[in-house]
């Protein structure tokens, strides 16, 4: 075995050719905060890949600022080990990850390595393809429209603010809201929804906790979700460009994705870090800051790595990039800096309010505000039937919440419309990390917004929503395989639902 | 107003174009000072060598061997048409061959070290 290690050494040895050719060089000049600042490399292009010869092993770093005189350089690695007159060499090319189907399962660094400890991701060099960090998004050509659905497997939103496979959907909200749990979720449910192909999830964690990330992390194995997701972390103690760096990597992951004619979801965790990341960089940089010290170029920053979430048309292989964006607000500010400039790109919102969070609404989804600019195009048949009048009887119980403490001195018509309000805002509550497929969330809201639970305390609804929900699965899958597999709620099913509805009420109220 | 380093670099040389005046460098000095660009002095100095280099023909070169050898410095000097004798470095981690550094930017690395590491890579 050694011999033969031996001869195939000598062969490459041997044959071994070794290209000597002129290169441009640049030199450390300054180096703190992460940045330094390079003499020479005249020929340096933007984002460009370079490597710093230090005594420790090279460090990478990529060329961002490039001045009349000199380079700046943000770096990736180690910023200790750099040095003042360290030698600086470009490689030739635009910053790129190396990416692949072995990524699935794994959780990676913002240079695309593997952080889990289990080993290399690629067998080998061949394995693998370099996808550029920073891509031009498809052209308006290559594009269809979004008309898949994308289930949350949360009802509140399925129903009222339905997410398509390419569309880009802004979760916004104060700090411990819920805007991950929507995020995990949603992750969870893919695996619920078989009438579709799964999309490979990836979750980009920006300056998050490390435990939060293991705890995410841990979440997803137990639910059977990490066989079809990546997790890109760049915690809050990498540095700022590898949290500046992560969201690019995760899309550059997901457009792999996306060019087999597959669907990819990202879920970038959260845009609010990586707006200050870049922030931080560009400041070091000296260019010239703006509002809030924020760089002129802060709305290019999301709207550039956004519109690459997209669905392609069938030519372009019809494969789709859904983008799942979070950004946290302070004190419910949606009018603040940053998040106004990523409502303006995204396709909508899911704006979550602190008063129906502490009330118990969870999620605490606020309906009125929150949007789907994609709409029922991204929805089922079976589900436009339940939530068209969802909506319209929410939106009407908002009104009147304010007469509730009175409801006493009200018309009979007035008390139905709240006691239905009240009953469809508990049927909407959900536990975390409990994604509802979306046929048991037709049934269930069809029994909602067709009165049949209005004669059951609210105290109850959550428990009799759970034993019709099993009830369904064990005495009338049929209906809900039906439901699954159509996408409708045909005549015929809907008939038994109603046979079924009728019959767990009688069995409900028998038991009690 | 605000000059670029390669402003001041220019101004200088011209200001020197007859040879050098100890004078004349004070007052650049006191001007750059005023301007408040006394930290751009260092990128000013680089500037300044590169232009001064280029306007006599002149190219600094720099050679990194592992051993005195005149032989192989005479032959870059011969190859390269220099007008003076590179710098030469000793440096036996490169363990044969040579660097040749031009101007600080252009590097031919022929060394055994960058070799071996290549074919190992």
């Amino acid at each position: 075995m050694s011999k033969e290690i031996i001869e195939k050494l000598k062969a490459e040895i041997s044959g071994f050719k070794s290209e000597i050719k002129a290169e441009k060089v640049g030199r450390v000049y300054e180096v703190g905060d992460g940045v330094c600042r390079v003499w020479g490399l005249s020929d340096v292009m933007a984002s460009e890949m370079v490597e710093i010869e230090t005594d420790a092993g090279m460090v990478s770093g990529i060329a961002l600022n490039l001045e009349e005189d000199s380079v700046g350089v943000v770096i990736l690695g180690d910023p200790l080990k750099v040095k003042e007159g360290h030698v600086v060499r470009g490689s030739g090319r635009v910053l790129s990850v190396r990416v692949g189907r072995e990524m699935v399962g794994r959780v990676v660094n913002a240079l695309g390595e593997p952080i889990d400890g289990r080993g290399p991701l690629f067998a080998s060099e061949k394995d693998g393809a370099f996808y550029p960090v920073e891509k031009i998004a498809p052209g308006v050509i290559t594009r269809e429209s979004v008309n898949t659905p994308l289930h949350t497997g949360i009802k509140a939103i399925d129903a009222m603010i339905p997410i398509g496979r390419g569309q880009r959907e802004l979760i916004i909200g104060d700090r411990q809201i819920g805007k991950s749990a929507i995020a995990i979720d949603t992750i969870i449910n893919q695996q619920q929804d078989t009438s579709r192909t799964i999309p490979v999830c990836i979750y980009v964690a920006v300056g998050q906790r490390e435990s939060k990330v293991a705890k995410i992390v841990a979440e997803l194995e137990k639910r059977g979700a990490m066989k079809y997701s990546i997790v890109v972390s760049a915690s809050a103690s990498d540095a700022a460009s590898l949290q500046y760096l992560a969201p690019f990597t995760g899309c550059a992951i997901g457009e792999f994705f996306m060019d087999k004619g597959e669907d990819a979801l990202i879920i970038y965790d959260d845009l609010s870090k990586h707006a200050n990341a870049y922030r931080q960089i560009s400041l070091l940089l000296r260019r010239p800051p703006g509002r809030e010290a924020f760089p002129g170029d802060i709305f290019y920053l999301h709207s550039r790595l956004l519109e690459r979430a997209a669905k392609l048309s069938k030519e372009y292989g019809g494969g789709s990039l859904t983008a799942l964006p979070i950004i946290e607000t302070q004190l419910g500010d949606v009018s603040a800096y940053i998040p106004t400039n990523v409502i303006s790109i995204t396709d909508g919102q899911i704006y979550l309010e602190p008063d129906l969070f502490y009330q118990g609404v969870r999620p605490a989804v606020n309906v009125g505000l929150s949007v789907s600019r994609v709409g029922s195009a991204a929805q089922t048949k079976a589900m436009k039937k339940v939530a068209g009048r969802l909506r319209l009887d929410l939106a009407q119980f908002r009104e009147l919440q304010a007469f509730v403490q009175f409801a006493t001195d009200l018309d009979e018509s007035t008390k139905k419309r709240i006691v239905r309000g009240q009953v469809l805002t508990e049927l909407l509550k959900q536990n975390d990390y409990e994604p509802i497929p979306f046929e048991r969330q037709v049934v269930t809201l069809y029994a909602g917004i067709n009165g049949y639970l209005d004669g059951i305390a609210v105290s109850d609804i959550k428990d009799f929503e759970k034993k019709f929900g099993d009830y369904m699965e064990k005495m009338h899958k049929d209906v809900l395989d039906a439901v699954k597999k159509s996408g409708e709620l045909a005549l015929a099913m809907e008939e038994k639902l109603k046979v079924a509805i009728d019959e767990v009420k009688r069995l409900y109220f028998l038991n009690r | 107003m605000k000059y670029s380093s390669n402003i001041y670099a220019t101004a200088l040389l011209g200001a020197l174009k007859d040879g050098y005046h100890g004078t004349v460098v004070k007052n650049f000095l006191a001007v750059v000072r005023r301007n408040g660009d006394f930290s751009k002095i260092p990128v000013i100095v680089r500037e300044f060598k590169k232009k001064y280099n280029r306007a006599r023909g002149f190219r600094y070169v720099e050679v990194a061997l592992a051993r005195e050898d005149a032989k192989t410095i005479g032959a870059i000097k011969e190859s390269m048409k220099l007008a003076q004798d590179p710098a030469v470095v000793i440096d036996k981690e490169i363990l044969g061959g040579m660097i040749v550094t031009v101007d600080g930017e252009i590097v031919v690395d022929g060394s055994i070290k960058t070799r071996i590491q290549k074919l190992f890579k």
